[in-house]
């Protein structure tokens, strides 16, 4: 009853207290308290930076976030459940190493593949199947493979162990979700119910293409902007310095670095060349652990996937992707 | 509230493509996005514009008269004095129920409204000093890829900061630096615990956008200092000295000449 009230009335609520400040500010003095003082300066300047950073995630991940919404507009279309069911052999070791090798024919970043997924679903993706695509195709495709190779051109290794390590992670998880009998359980009701709807008229018209290009994008942005929002926010108020002070412990660099992937919430194909600049400062096992787990996971995924999947599901994913990035960061750390 | 979805993605695709054309794409991502960008935002305000032809000839919109006026006079009042906006929120509020053309609906619709209200209100500026200081440890950590290495030139004339930070890692040998002239551009920061008169002129690097930014900055000794404010741009030429900064020895930009500047279109360096 409570929340029920608390939703309906929570945007008024905000938006009165929006008004208020905007009162405050131009009657109330706030304005020359913001402008004169040395607090209210970096206040602003801190609040301006925000924002750079907000729009920043949302305007990196858009275009993706379009062309993934076009990808899966074509596969709601065009391709048949049948089909998918024909080509997927029914072995499932079998069958899940073939998802995880897709990426390669849709080498975008991870943001572009959740409505992918979310289409792929409703043509007989299991949910174990569509967790294997969104966990493999960041890092098993061709451009990530390749700005890796670039970015540590002197350690030809670190490319290698990434791209292998991704394809068991991504394997071995969605094996591990196969065993769940009743896979339809692990998804958001509000997904089931919009899928429902969606796949009532498969007719091929402009008038269908629409409507699933308006609905997945709308779902998708919603927590686009949201997971936008956590991360930026983390991004300017957690010091990055209190971070990195622990940079050649090889156990604490490993958990450092898959903190930093977890709030920078970067694009797969390019993070090689950010955890270069800490290659010098970091140990290997913990960069490779930063370009294994960012990818799979962080902040703006984990919102995005939560339009499609039980929060259950997203934890224990989350864990165990953060479990076996922890190992093999570790044993890289110890064994080399 | 499909047209409402349908605006929603319209205002993003022409926020893109605004960007793109006001030559703004520079202080959010990296340039190698900018065409995939623009041909991505093309294609969604397309759609964006059929979806709202077509639902708006579907559609039996009807929207009261009454309601139209009454929005406009309390617009109106609330121009006029600041807590009028009150007035017009109690408005819309009252006739929600008739009118669901602004129903807000549930709170995960608020990161959007919030998204778009921070794009119309804030001025598109790049990260300055604040975020200087939160990011500052990985000052000057600048590595390079082995191709950069080898198509490294020899004129050092056109260097830019990166430019100088990588080839000081390449060559930690900081004599060889002095007395090699330098004409950089950057914004100010004050760094603390420097000696009196010393600054940074700093540049932030991007490899994908805004959010992996890092910082770095080449030290400069100049009495101009009490004339610059932080964030200032300016372009420094001069000379390399060796200086002990923080018990370290480093090279310092001894200027012959700082002028205020602009700040560039592209910002960040890559």
């Amino acid at each position: 009853m409570l929340s029920k009230y608390f939703k309906k009335y929570f945007l008024f609520v905000l938006l009165i207290v929006l008004t208020l400040f905007v009162f405050a500010y131009q009657n109330l003095g706030l304005k020359d308290y913001l402008t004169y003082s040395k607090e209210g300066a970096y206040f602003i300047s801190k609040l301006v930076d925000f924002t750079t950073l907000f729009i920043s995630i949302i305007v990196e991940a858009l275009p993706f976030v379009i062309l993934g919404v076009l990808v899966s507009v074509l596969v709601a279309l065009f391709v048949k459940e049948s089909f998918i069911l024909r080509i997927l052999p029914k072995n499932r070791i079998l069958s899940h190493i073939i998802v995880s090798l897709l990426g390669i024919f849709m080498p975008v970043c991870e943001c572009g593949n959740i409505p992918v997924a979310r289409r792929l679903i409703s043509k007989g993706f299991s949910v174990s199947h569509s967790i294997t695509f969104l966990l493999a195709a960041p890092i098993l495709n061709p451009i990530t493979f390749l700005s890796t190779w670039e970015a540590f051109s002197y350690d030809k290794s670190i490319a290698v162990i990434r791209i292998v390590s991704a394809f068991f992670i991504a394997n071995i998880i969605g094996i591990i979700l196969s065993f769940k009998r009743n896979q339809q359980e692990l998804l958001n009701e509000k997904f089931v119910h919009e899928n429902c709807e969606i796949e009532h008229d498969h007719k091929i018209s402009l008038k269908s293409a629409l409507h699933i290009f308006e609905s997945e994008f709308s779902e998708v942005i919603k927590l686009l902007c949201f997971g936008a929002f956590i991360a930026a926010l983390s991004q300017s108020f957690i010091p990055r310095e209190v971070i990195l002070q622990l940079g050649q412990n090889p156990i604490l660099s490993v958990l450092v670095m898959i903190a930093l992937a977890f709030i920078i919430s970067i694009c797969s194909n390019v993070d090689a060349f950010f955890a270069l600049s800490y290659s010098n400062t970091f140990t290997s096992g913990s960069i490779l652990s930063f370009l294994i787990f960012g990818p799979m996971i962080d902040i703006k995924i984990l919102s995005m996937m939560k339009s499609t999947y039980k929060t259950k599901l997203l934890v224990i994913v989350t864990s165990l992707v953060f479990l076996f990035s922890l190992l093999i960061g570790l044993l890289v750390n110890y064994i080399s | 509230m499909k047209v409402i979805r349908y605006l929603t993605i319209l205002f993003f695709s022409v926020f893109l493509i605004y960007l793109y054309h006001t030559h703004k794409l520079g202080i959010y991502i990296h340039p190698r996005y900018f065409n995939f960008t623009l041909v991505m935002s093309v294609i969604a305000a397309i759609f964006s514009l059929l979806g709202l032809i077509v639902e708006l000839k579907n559609s039996k919109l009807s929207i009261d008269l009454k309601y139209i006026i009454g929005l406009v006079i309390s617009i109106y009042i609330a121009s006029q004095v600041t807590i009028g906006y009150l007035l017009v929120l109690l408005f819309i509020f009252l006739n929600n129920r008739k009118n669901k053309l602004f129903k807000l609906g549930s709170i995960s619709n608020l990161f959007v409204i919030i998204a778009i209200s921070v794009m119309l209100v804030f001025p598109t500026k790049t990260l300055g000093s604040v975020t200087f200081d939160q990011r500052s440890i990985d000052l000057n950590t600048l590595n390079t890829t082995n191709e950069e290495k080898i198509s490294f030139g020899i004129d050092s004339s056109k260097y830019n900061i990166s430019d100088w930070i990588k080839s000081k890692s390449i060559n930690p040998n900081l004599s060889e630096y002095v007395g090699k002239s330098v004409d950089v551009e950057g914004f100010v920061y004050k760094m603390d615990g420097y000696p009196k008169n010393t600054f940074l002129v700093a540049r932030f690097v991007v490899t994908c956008c805004a959010v992996d930014a890092r910082p770095i900055g080449l030290p400069v000794e100049s009495k101009e200092l009490e004339n610059l404010k932080a964030d200032d741009w300016i372009r420094v030429k001069g000379k390399f000295e060796i200086r002990t900064i923080l018990d370290v020895e480093d090279i310092v930009i001894v200027p012959d000449s700082i002028e205020k500047v602009n700040m560039p279109s592209n910002p960040y360096l890559y």
